[in-house]
């Protein structure tokens, strides 16, 4: 079975890989608000994507293993959105609380961190949201 | 259908020819990575959560990392990877001084990255940001001042366990880089037969992916220049 | 004379070291019984404390611990391995006409695996035990609990690897290791079962694994991400735990049902009902397994909007299972009913379980859940479906292959009374529990109010019945290796590869690899009578071998 050398595909994706270490950083400084998290996730699902793509070889394997290669990340997603399920429905998600999920991204300035001052998280009740 | 005539002395018993063989390693291991994404999945679940309940307080914790260090861990571990990949190129051509030497490389890489990690450890350390009763938290200047110190702490216990678990997948991936280099030396592989090279680079490649998720999770939560 | 897989190698080493599928899965029935004997010791403690409503044989403390022990040792080291490390573990090559798994040093690294995980609970219990239940919930297990929780924790994160690596292999082995002619819908449902219940293995325990280790790490190191004093919610806890530990119990079941298929099969001589419906339906349970975990926190902290999903999703996971109880009902009907041990166990397993999952969807409605939830109601559901369905199915495999596995008949006599008096005990002890968890007894208590006492009384009296029926087999299956009849190739006329072997079978399984053309379950009434002839004439003829 003659094989046929990836060496050019693996540099190609190498340099791409590292081009998008760069965006990543750079990214971090944009300040992109509620939007960062999701960029920042797609640039490195676009990585994963490459590696497994091209360096692990699931590109030229049976539909059976490219079927098992993205099941893992598939699954997680269900651990996530069940999850998110409750978190996202409590009632302490409400906008006007400073860590709720519609304030995300935006710097709480010193005096409206107060929230957290009112209730300290040190007692032993435990989570006191 | 056990034929004795083509019997490879790689066929293990149980499999009829090589490409069965082959096909199940893969199945397998891609199976085994499967149980790793899931395993590393609830730590991210339980990630997602807390920054998204503690943003201002996790932004603040994840500045005190050296985020440029980071970047050249990533690069680092990225170019394990292309050597990986190189070694098991190699290996299917047949050329052994190539997947040796690759193979080398690939773990000098690592062993690279685990030692700056260690080296990021002990700056954590000396700052006083390792959880536990001796956290200590020293606001950076010129970065949002938190009151919610707790938070920030438990941002530090998500980074040390998270990067203290991937870490620990290297040290497993430097005994199996190892055993690969051991076994070329000895000439167990050749063109018709390079399966574990294989698997084991689909292991780092894993370890290399989980990375290139913590990366921006742990370091790069927000570098906004503040005002 | 011919050699089969228990005479060829008959060193120590050679059974401590065995490739073997087969030797592997018997290593593994005298492990799980070891614990299910432990664990069932630990339920005939706490039942005898519980005859009486105040707390008299034992502390709080100890009782605590000894409920714990019960289900650490049942769930993680008994239900989890039984029917696919012993029976799975023996027959899926064999069905599918393999010489073995795929990867025969990893089963057996899985089953010394295992031994290691069990090594870690003997210590955990000779550290005193731990009294936080199987469930481990924080803060109390993380941070207030004085017992020996990271033991146990480290013998539940081990014994998570052994069901991987076992999962791992049975799903590689499924798919590329099936004989010719073995296409996916001639393979009996029994590996179906075990396929899907191998995709939940993987999906599911390395969620339970973070989980555990995450828990250890805080009672390690006195900081963790569960921790309210650091901001941590202990109710994540329980969500990233039930993410595993409800596919958990499909795990435990989902085999049992796939031993149930072929036994009822060959029960009424008959091929199962709606095969292609049985089968998907074990896919299904398997995805919409993962879907359902938050119907065990409905009360605990969860949002409520998250509670309607739940109990919904809840609902439509009892769809599978009971196309499952219909199909089988279907075979039953108008087949040739046999009535033997495994007859027996099918049909408790028909009606416990069918009780139990009616009463799971009693729970799953979550106004009802409110009053019910941590009472002896859940209580007798989960023993409902997880006994009086899943051990019933693991005992009935275990009498059915019985002759194939070791080349001897058991006596039947015997073998039908321990199931009676398991179907006795079992009902006789749980029933009476979902009449003391609706009049709101709460599970977990060594004492209780003076008007549950009768119930409690029936309850016990129940267990001593249900337990001389496990004690039973152990003897009269013992008895069997030494004294028992030889067993033919086919002693009950079934259909399946594995009856087209050797009764015990030779270490690769067949003498010639199998080549598949005929469909699951062709029970072929002209071909049994046949066969039943040529035996005849065979036991006239001496033994030449």
């Amino acid at each position: 079975m003659s094989h046929h050398s990836h060496a050019k595909s693996y540099v190609a994706v190498y340099i791409a890989l590292l081009a998008l270490v760069a965006a990543t950083v750079a990214v971090a400084m944009v300040p992109l608000g509620p939007l960062a998290f999701p960029v920042a996730i797609s640039i490195a699902f676009t990585k994963a994507f490459l590696i497994i793509w091209i360096f692990m070889h699931v590109k030229d394997e049976s539909s059976l293993v490219k079927i098992f290669a993205f099941l893992g990340i598939g699954w997680m997603g269900i651990l996530f959105v069940f999850l998110f399920c409750d978190y996202l429905t409590r009632a302490d998600n409400r906008a006007d609380y400073p860590g709720a999920w519609q304030n995300y991204g935006i710097h709480a300035p010193a005096e409206a961190g107060h929230g957290h001052a009112d209730h300290p998280k040190t007692d032993a009740e435990g989570h006191a949201h | 259908m056990s034929s004795h005539a083509a019997h490879s002395p790689y066929l293990r018993h149980q499999f009829d020819d090589l490409p069965q063989q082959r096909e199940s390693a893969a199945l397998g291991m891609w199976a085994f990575l499967v149980t790793e994404v899931m395993f590393f999945g609830g730590i991210f679940g339980a990630y997602t959560l807390y920054r998204h309940w503690y943003f201002p307080e996790w932004d603040a914790a994840s500045r005190q990392l050296d985020h440029y260090l980071g970047a050249f861990n990533t690069f680092v571990l990225l170019t394990s990877s292309l050597t990986m990949a190189f070694a098991v190129d190699a290996a299917a051509s047949g050329k052994i001084p190539a997947l040796k030497r690759n193979i080398l490389l690939t773990l000098i890489l690592g062993v690279t990255f685990v030692g700056i990690k260690m080296y990021e450890y002990y700056t954590k350390w000396e700052h006083g940001l390792v959880p536990g009763s001796g956290f200590h938290w020293h606001p950076i200047p010129g970065t949002p001042e938190i009151t919610n110190i707790n938070a920030a702490e438990l941002f530090y216990v998500f980074y040390f366990t998270m990067t203290g678990i991937h870490a620990f997948h290297m040290l497993i991936g430097f005994g199996l880089l190892i055993t690969l280099y051991i076994q070329a030396k000895l000439g167990k592989f050749s063109a018709e037969y390079y399966t574990p090279v294989e698997m084991i680079g689909l292991y780092w490649h894993l370890v290399d992916i989980l990375w290139v998720f913590l990366f921006p999770l742990l370091y790069l939560i927000d570098r906004n220049v503040v005002l | 004379m011919k050699t089969n897989y228990l005479t060829n190698g008959q060193t120590v080493a050679s059974w401590l070291l065995t490739g073997d599928h087969k030797r592997i899965a018997i290593l593994y029935l005298i492990s799980i019984t070891l614990f299910f004997f432990v664990g069932g010791f630990a339920a005939l403690l706490f039942r005898l404390e519980l005859l009486t409503p105040k707390g008299d044989m034992f502390l709080p403390e100890e009782y605590n611990r000894l409920f714990t022990l019960h289900g650490v040792m049942m769930v993680f080291f008994f239900m989890v391995p039984s029917v696919p490390a012993v029976l799975g573990n023996f027959l899926l090559p064999i069905m599918i006409g393999a010489r073995d798994l795929a990867f025969p040093k990893l089963n057996l690294a899985s089953y010394y695996i295992y031994l290691l995980a069990g090594i870690c609970a003997v210590v955990a219990l000779v550290q005193g035990g731990v009294d936080t239940g199987w469930t481990f919930y924080t803060p109390y297990s993380s941070t207030y609990s004085n017992t020996a929780v990271t033991a146990a924790a480290l013998g539940v994160f081990i014994a998570g690897f052994s069901s991987i690596l076992t999962g791992l292999n049975f799903i590689v082995t499924t798919h590329t290791m099936r004989a010719p002619g073995m296409t996916w819908f001639r393979l009996p449902l029994f590996v179906w079962a075990q396929y899907a219940t191998s995709l939940i293995i993987i999906l599911g325990t390395p969620v339970l694994a973070i989980t555990v280790l995450l828990l250890g790490l805080e009672r390690i190191f006195g900081v963790g991400i569960f921790d309210p004093r650091l901001g941590g919610d202990p109710v994540l806890f329980q969500h990233l735990f039930w993410f595993y530990s409800h596919p958990a119990v499909y795990i435990m079941v989902l085999p049992s049902m796939g031993v149930i298929s072929e036994l009822v099969a060959c029960s009424s001589q008959k091929k199962v009902f709606g095969y292609e419906f049985v089968a998907f339906s074990s896919l299904a349970i398997a995805v919409l397994g993962f879907l359902v975990w938050g119907h065990h926190m409905f009360v605990t902290g969860q949002s409520m909007y998250a509670g309607f999903v739940f109990s919904f999703i809840s609902m439509l996971v009892a769809i599978p299972s009971a196309i499952k109880v219909f199909n089988w009902t279907a075979t039953i009907y108008k087949g040739s009913v046999v009535w033997n041990t495994a007859t027996l166990y099918v049909l408790g397993f028909l009606g416990l379980f069918t009780i139990g999952g009616l009463t799971g969807l009693f729970l799953a409605t979550i106004a009802v859940d409110v009053h019910l939830h941590d009472t002896y109601f859940v209580v007798a559901h989960f023993h409902y479906i997880m006994v009086g369905g899943s051990v019933m199915g693991y005992l009935g495999g275990i009498h059915f292959w019985w002759p194939k596995m070791t080349g001897r008949m058991f006596p039947e006599f015997f073998g039908k009374l321990s199931a009676l008096l398991v179907f006795v005990g079992f009902n006789l002890t749980f029933f009476p529990q979902f009449v003391l968890g609706y009049l709101g007894m709460p599970r977990r208590y060594h004492a209780y109010p003076d008007e549950f006492q009768m119930l409690n009384v029936l309850s016990t009296a129940g267990a001593s019945v249900l337990g001389l029926g496990y004690v039973l087999p152990l003897i009269y299956l013992l008895w069997s290796l030494k004294y028992g009849k030889k067993a033919p190739d086919n002693p009950w006329h079934a259909y399946g590869l594995e009856w087209e072997t050797s009764s015990p079978p030779p270490t690769f399984n067949f003498d010639v690899m199998p080549v598949v053309t005929r469909p699951a379950y062709d029970y072929d009434t002209e071909a049994i009578e046949r066969q039943v002839e040529a035996e005849s004439i065979a036991v006239k003829k001496p033994e030449v071998e």
